[in-house]
């Protein structure tokens, strides 16, 4: 009995998150591995790099049974703790800054997943990002987790991105299909030039065309 | 693989350097799709509501035509490298095209009162129009609404033609009569002078009744000859003058002879059929202009848009492409609608987080 594929939107994005596993080559953990940390950034806010940071922790976390933290390195938006309704707690910033540790921030949602918000933004960000106590930090997370997921803020809107980008040991870089420009993404590049960026993940495309039109024309995506 | 490349070579030759993504361009195409085909569909109908026209009936009288003896033409002027039919063809277009014409004509059909206005002006379908079919024949027609009227309008067009070939003819004949009869006067009176002297000359000579000494006198003779002479310019004269009245009482008869009707106004028994061209040619034009706009629409859309929609976008970037994530929309009934679905979106912002978040569900949900 052939087992079909699973068209629900869930399905597919796992499809998807799985290509990108292989395309950056992220493997499951050996033993004695060392932990990566792996920047999301997009150019611009809205174009999915949340939603793709999101599903790479949860399914690096899934697929291979590896902790995952996933850090909400966007001290702009913050989204990551309201998605998993951690609310106003404290975060990065306050780790940075010296008023939290990082056992206290760091939020067990599920057995392989740790969430740890961007924390109070009060403070100033760009000193946040530029703080050498962040290597340290980085350090200690992939000491505790194989992988290191990092929400970064948006490159074009804000100059953390690539400072925050040079901390990771690899960078993913969203773009919104139909939305981000060429020029954003050469742009965006071009400012995380001093960083290793893996790749882009084209976020949400969809197409107009009917498949029979696609075949026909034989169509790449 | 071929139409790939057949559509690529056909935007290429666009004259642009740009490299064309197919992919991107059938994306455009369908993304815009109502815009695209609005001009297709709309100008077609414009093209219909705007050139459409209640059919109309056409009336046809068939003249023979024959120029006067005196070469002339019926009416207007004879060009001798036409025929007769081609002249008078000319005349009668020369007339209708004259707004004075038109109005008497209509008026002589009953169709209007006055000569103040214009009627065709009124009634844009309305059209009259003679043309030439052989050497001899003329045909003259009407177009308009109705049969009636379109018979009528035959009608007072060839016999408002007819009154007026024959005044114009009229005319000249009365100024050639008056001319003569006034020549004729003078002459008259130039042969009573020289008549009066001639007899004073013989009163004065008795002896001229004797015609041996008669045919010797040299004055005599001279005066004889004067008066001869000039009862023969008195004479003709007096012939042209007749042959003239002649021609002004027979006016009106010769010009009927000159152009008379053989087949009389035709009562058409239904308005003419649409022509091939008007029913599927404007509309066909109307469609392929319609797909000329849509073309250009596309061509401005894809240049102008630089977002990235496909891999082939992403050519000449220095780090690789990891993976494509779709566009997550809630299922639904209608979620493939475009505007359902964009309505689900709205409503359900944070589908796409809720969705990689659940990804995970599988997990323990307690820490470990």
């Amino acid at each position: 009995m052939a087992i079909g594929l699973d068209d629900r939107p869930g399905g597919q994005l796992k499809e998807a998150l799985r290509e990108i596993h292989l395309m950056s080559g992220l493997t499951p953990p050996g033993p004695g591995d060392r932990g990566i940390a792996i920047g999301v950034t997009s150019p611009h806010f809205g174009d999915g790099k949340t939603t793709v940071a999101i599903g790479l922790a949860a399914s690096l976390a899934a697929d291979f049974s590896a902790d995952v933290t996933l850090v909400d390195g966007d001290f702009h938006t913050t989204s990551i703790a309201s998605e998993y309704g951690l609310g106003a707690a404290s975060g990065l910033t306050d780790v940075l800054t010296g008023r939290q540790d990082l056992e206290h921030v760091s939020h067990r949602v599920n057995s392989h997943i740790t969430v740890i918000p961007a924390g109070r933004t009060d403070g100033d960000p760009a000193r946040s990002a530029r703080s050498e106590n962040l290597v340290a930090l980085i350090d200690n997370m992939k000491r505790a987790s194989r992988f290191v997921v990092i929400d970064l803020p948006a490159s074009l809107h804000s100059m953390n991105a690539p400072v925050l980008a040079q901390r990771c040991d690899g960078v993913i870089v969203v773009v919104r299909a139909g939305n981000t420009s060429r020029r954003d993404l050469d742009r965006t590049l071009q400012l995380l030039k001093d960083s290793k960026v893996l790749g882009i993940v084209v976020n949400r495309r969809k197409s107009s065309v009917p498949r029979w039109i696609e075949d026909a024309l034989n169509l790449r995506r | 693989m071929l139409n790939n490349g057949l559509l690529a070579w056909l935007l290429t030759q666009s004259g642009t350097e740009k490299r064309v993504i197919p992919r991107k361009l059938v994306e455009t195409a369908f993304r815009n799709k109502i815009a695209l085909l609005a001009p297709i569909v709309l100008v077609p109908l414009l093209v219909l509501l705007f050139t459409s026209s209640p059919r109309p009936y056409q009336s046809v009288a068939t003249v023979w035509v024959t120029e006067p003896p005196d070469q002339q033409a019926v009416l207007g002027h004879s060009d001798p490298w036409r025929t007769p039919a081609q002249n008078q063809a000319v005349a009668i277009n020369d007339l209708l095209a004259t707004r004075a014409f038109r109005a008497a004509v209509f008026q002589r059909a009953g169709l209007l009162s006055t000569t103040a206005n214009d009627p065709t002006r009124l009634d844009p379908s309305l059209r009259l129009w003679a043309a030439s079919t052989g050497v001899n024949l003329v045909k003259v027609g009407a177009l308009s609404g109705s049969a009636e009227t379109s018979q009528k309008l035959v009608g007072a067009v060839i016999e408002e033609y007819m009154a007026r070939a024959v005044a114009e003819g009229e005319r000249g004949i009365n100024a050639n009569a008056e001319f003569f009869r006034r020549q004729l006067e003078s002459a008259q009176r130039e042969l009573d002078e020289r008549r009066a002297k001639l007899n004073e000359y013989i009163a004065a000579h008795p002896e001229l009744t004797d015609i041996r000494l008669a045919a010797t006198n040299i004055d005599y003779q001279a005066l004889r000859t004067d008066v001869d002479a000039q009862t023969t310019i008195v004479q003709n004269l007096s012939d042209q003058l007749q042959g003239t009245e002649l021609r002004l009482a027979a006016g009106s008869t010769g010009q009927a002879a000159a152009f008379s009707v053989q087949d009389p106004p035709s009562r058409p028994r239904a308005p003419l059929k649409q022509s091939m061209t008007k029913r599927f040619g404007l509309p066909l034009a109307g469609a392929m202009f319609g797909g000329l706009i849509a073309g250009a629409f596309l061509l401005v859309r894809y240049r102008s848009d630089h977002t990235i929609v496909s891999i082939e976008d992403l050519a000449g970037v220095e780090v690789p492409t990891l993976g494509f994530v779709p566009e997550l929309t809630p299922p639904g009934l209608l979620g493939h609608v475009p505007i359902v679905s964009s309505l689900i979106r709205l409503r359900s912002s944070g589908y796409a987080r809720t969705t990689a978040r659940s990804i995970g569900a599988t997990l323990s949900e307690e820490p470990q």
